[in-house]
């Protein structure tokens, strides 16, 4: 068994085992084109070397920390290894993956014992470096990755590492020692982070508490989640958001809304105002996703919401922006112009690369409630044609073809705010047409893909962002506001022209 | 060659097992080349009549949150594919719900809609075949049992709807409203 098991150690140094080379390898640049013609920083990312699209467990440990599979250094190596450790919670338990990886790293010598040379070479050529990859895979995972160990696992895996501690290893070991027991890092509140107090009903026992709500913004710098120079999609620890939703706080949202739009209000704030405040406060939330939080769908189940609470967060504020921009043009008397301003704001937010926010305007204004209306046939000149211009954009017909082009030409260092519905239809549409597994192997090629479109959404989390002009007031006005029944929407569009009409 | 081009809607409540029909549909049982993010991914041409018919099949799995875009997806359709499952009562009821969204966008009584249970490959059912055919009485519209995961009656459910939009265009006075390709014009 233990010679069997080497042999093919050494095997997969040439060809993987068991499943030759040929269905879908990672030759992405051939299969789907790059994925981004990008700043030099990110030029290897995804062109892959060739990768089996699926394997069995045991292969697949052994592709990761195959040190001969890879260049040293080359960045393939990182992708792969983010890939897998994005998704392998699909595949792998903490401490399943933790034994794998600590049968991969006491690697057997060779059957044929008795021939020394060979043995040398084995040694030089294949144990040490085999070993080394273990402790480099382990380091990115506890880097990137801390909130996957458990308490037990964390004594365990330093079990591990103290027994490397005087041997060959012993400097790698000392520094996996160090960074398993640093203390997991705070996560403070940034200075313009929104705290909402309010009242807390709790239904169950009666009583009512004073609650703060925070917005749930984190400090930066924070973790690169691999190794692509300014491409820095830091990794948060999922375990340690916190953010929740109370439904039963609020004043009711129609009349919050109806309250704000008073036409005034909306008409005394500039045109800037108004486009920096909707791009900021979806930036927010869009700044602290976790890629994890993106697969799997867990936003659209009630009992693994809680799994994502800040795209739980991003959607219901994207929601809000399409019923403000929706309701502030139902409500006001000055329609059109209302109309027309709410079209300059998207522009600009997409100048600004605010896609998302930008895409939440003009489907606000979209909205059958509102086009039913028609305003948009009011529009006369360039405003009417970049109204088109943008609804094209937005719309559904080419699969976003226009808008993933402009972002997927965006250095991940500039601010830039891609899709978040586009980014879970295609991760749910992955994950839907392909199943984890593949006739027991780990479906690799899935994983990959679903990793791409988180990767090509979360890539720009890290990027400087620039003060902006900031209507504090609205700000605080959309943080309050809840997601209104459509049915209130519908409503006010057959106040303003009855359904006969 | 030119040819007529359909939206195709496909609704329902969640885990209904729509996106996998749409899966299916679009992309066969072997999936050489899996990318949801080209631009032809929800493209698929098929036949009716002895017509061409490319479909663009919009889909709002993944998205179901953004009540913005899911009527957007709504608004945009030419027909409708219903969906629910024969082991769940809660989505059968759904579908009048989703009809009667359908029905406000649209702003029209009666919209090409063609009523789905899926799942019929389940023995367990909360929902007969008569209920599904009494629902689809009611809406005036056509009924198809399927199962994406054995593909049984998948590009059945195609194939009606695009009779169903065909017959409600011409009704309309409406005989090849998208043309695309060359020599359309």
């Amino acid at each position: 068994m233990i010679f069997a098991d080497v042999a093919q150690i050494l095997y997969a140094n040439e060809k993987p085992i068991n499943r030759p080379l040929i269905a879908e390898p990672f030759g992405l640049e051939q299969e789907f084109g790059p994925a981004y013609p990008i700043d030099n920083g990110d030029y290897s990312l995804f062109q892959a070397h060739k990768f089996p699209s699926s394997l069995y467990p045991n292969q697949l440990i052994m592709y990761l920390t195959n040190p001969h599979h890879y260049d040293e250094g080359s960045t393939q190596n990182m992708i792969t290894w983010a890939t897998f450790l994005f998704y392998m919670k699909n595949w792998f338990t903490t401490e399943s993956l933790i034994k794998k990886l600590v049968e991969r790293f006491n690697i057997r010598p060779p059957m044929k014992q008795n021939q020394q040379d060979f043995l040398k070479y084995w040694f030089v050529q294949h144990q040490i470096p085999v070993k080394m990859q273990v402790l480099k895979f382990f380091d990115n995972w506890i880097q990137y990755y801390r909130d996957d160990f458990t308490d037990i696992d964390i004594k365990i895996v330093k079990q591990f590492f103290v027994s490397l501690q005087d041997g060959y290893f012993a400097s790698q070991a000392n520094s996996l020692i160090e960074l398993i027991e640093k203390p997991l890092p705070v996560l403070t509140q940034a200075k313009f982070s929104f705290v909402l107090k309010c009242i807390d009903k709790d239904i169950k026992n009666g009583k009512q508490h004073l609650q703060e709500y925070h917005s749930g913004r984190l400090q930066f710098p924070m973790f690169s989640m691999y190794l692509g120079k300014q491409a820095a999609p830091r990794s948060i620890l999922l375990a340690q958001i916190n953010y929740e939703f109370n439904d039963e706080y609020q004043v009711t949202v129609a009349e919050r809304c109806l309250q704000y739009v008073s036409a005034q209000d909306l008409q005394s704030c500039s045109i800037e105002a108004l486009t920096y405040t909707i791009f900021y406060y979806l930036y927010e939330t869009y700044r602290n996703i976790h890629p994890r939080e993106l697969f799997g769908s867990p936003q659209s189940k009630l009992e693994t919401q809680k799994f994502a609470p800040n795209v739980n967060l991003h959607i219901r504020r994207t929601n809000i922006v399409n019923h403000f921009v929706a309701m502030s043009v139902l409500t006001t008397k000055k329609k059109v112009q209302t109309f027309e301003k709410f079209i300059i704001v998207a522009q600009k937010l997409k100048e600004l690369k605010n896609y998302d926010a930008s895409m939440a305007v003009i489907n606000g204004l979209n909205w059958a409630p509102v086009d039913r209306i028609g305003l948009s046939n009011e529009l006369k000149g360039p405003i009417a044609n970049k109204y088109q211009e943008l609804k094209l954009i937005v719309g559904l017909g080419d699969n976003w073809q226009t808008i993933r082009k402009e972002i997927n030409s965006t250095s991940s260092d500039e601010l830039c705010v891609p899709v978040l519905s586009i980014c879970l239809k295609d991760v749910f549409m992955t994950e839907e047409g392909q199943g984890k597994f593949e006739d027991g192997r780990c479906n690799m090629l899935r994983a990959f893909i679903v990793w791409r479109a988180v990767h090509s959404y979360i890539r720009f989390q890290a990027a400087n962002f620039k003060q902006m002009l900031f209507n504090e007031a609205l700000y605080k006005e959309l943080c309050e506001q809840k997601e209104i029944h459509e049915d209130i929407v519908w409503e006010q569009s057959f106040k303003v022209l009855p359904r006969e009409g | 060659m030119a040819e007529s081009t359909y939206k195709i809607v496909v609704v329902g409540s969640g885990g209904v097992g729509k996106s996998c029909i749409t899966v299916r549909f679009v992309q066969g049982k072997f999936i050489k080349k899996y990318d949801p993010t080209i631009e032809d991914f929800y493209r698929k041409q098929i036949d009716v009549d002895s017509e061409a018919i490319m479909l663009d099949i919009l889909d709002t799995a993944g998205q179901e949150e953004f009540s913005a875009l899911r009527d957007s997806y709504m608004r945009t359709g030419d027909g409708f594919v219903l969906v629910y499952a024969v082991n769940s009562s809660t989505s059968f009821d759904d579908c009048s719900k989703l009809r009667s969204q359908i029905l406000r966008i649209k702003e029209k009584e009666n919209v090409p809609m063609v009523l789905v249970g899926n799942k019929c490959d389940i023995e367990e059912r909360d929902v007969t075949t008569k209920e599904g055919e009494e629902l689809a009485k009611t809406f005036n519209c056509d009924f198809i049992e399927s199962s994406a995961k054995e593909n049984i009656n998948i590009s059945e459910i195609f194939v009606k709807i695009v009779k169903k939009v065909k017959a409600s265009q011409e009704a309309d006075g409406v005989k090849k409203p998208k043309k695309k390709g060359c020599g359309s014009a």
